[in-house]
């Protein structure tokens, strides 16, 4: 089961930030970045491992003060985040040694 | 990864539960403007209805700008919070929250529809804007509710 863990999700600021995407249908890079208690290039660069696994879409618009960069979970994303959840709940559901 | 232990495990399984809920535990203050605002779209809307039939070219023309200051209020909305809510994945404590939403727009829209069968437009339309702010300063507090519920779980 541990095997299911995904190396990407599994790393808590990613974890996170998934699991804030898996229940918006959008995000601001504000509203992450506040929520993950993160500095702006650290947000950013763990979105973009996130982006480059295929799990999240990054868009930007507007331009200067007014810019705003949302993100929003992929198809691929939301099925790699459930069978993660799935299986944290099931390692934690199988009689531990502690 | 073999080598996790089950404490930050979980850990791991309780920070996304709290993530999961943010989207709708952490959100600003609704504006005080905005039931009265809808209250006024709904008003808008009732009033333009008058419109059918002789003045549908009105009327079509009417309906299209109010869906467009539907699209930029909600435009502006979903920056102001930072992240709209997927509804299929509320914390269990906001069902309450959504049957009142439910019981809210029944509500608007059968008071409106009683108060235009008994006198017309003229009583509909501040039946429109009444029952919408009240039905929606009703539902804010529930939804402020169940998110002080959700939070004290997750805590």
């Amino acid at each position: 089961m541990i095997e299911d863990l995904d190396p990407v999700i599994h790393a808590p600021k990613r974890l996170a930030a998934m699991a804030v995407l898996a229940s918006a249908t959008t995000v601001t890079f504000t509203f992450l970045r506040d929520h993950l208690d993160i500095s702006d290039s650290d947000l950013s660069k763990q979105m973009a491992t996130l982006e480059k696994a295929g799990y999240v879409e990054i868009s930007k618009s507007g331009r200067g003060r007014g810019a705003t960069t949302t993100f929003k979970i992929t198809g691929a994303g939301r099925k790699a985040y459930a069978r993660h959840r799935a299986a944290l709940a099931a390692i934690l559901a199988e009689p531990g040694d502690s | 990864m073999e080598s996790i232990d089950r404490e930050s495990l979980r850990q791991a399984q309780r920070a996304a539960e709290r993530a999961e809920a943010a989207p709708y535990l952490d959100y600003p203050p609704t504006p005080v403007w905005y039931p009265p605002a809808m209250g006024a779209w709904v008003t808008a809307y009732v009033l333009l209805l008058t419109l059918r039939g002789d003045h549908s070219a009105w009327l079509v023309a009417g309906m299209v700008v109010l869906s467009g200051l539907v699209g930029l209020f909600l435009g502006w909305y979903s920056r102001h919070h930072g992240a709209i809510p997927n509804l299929r994945h509320a914390p269990r404590e906001f069902r309450s929250a959504f049957a009142c939403y439910a019981v809210v727009v029944v509500s608007i829209v059968g008071s409106i529809a009683l108060a235009w069968w008994l006198a017309g437009p003229l009583l509909a339309a501040p039946v429109a804007f009444t029952a919408t702010v009240a039905g929606l300063v009703v539902y804010e507090r529930a939804f402020a509710s169940a998110a002080r519920r959700a939070r004290e779980r997750l805590a």
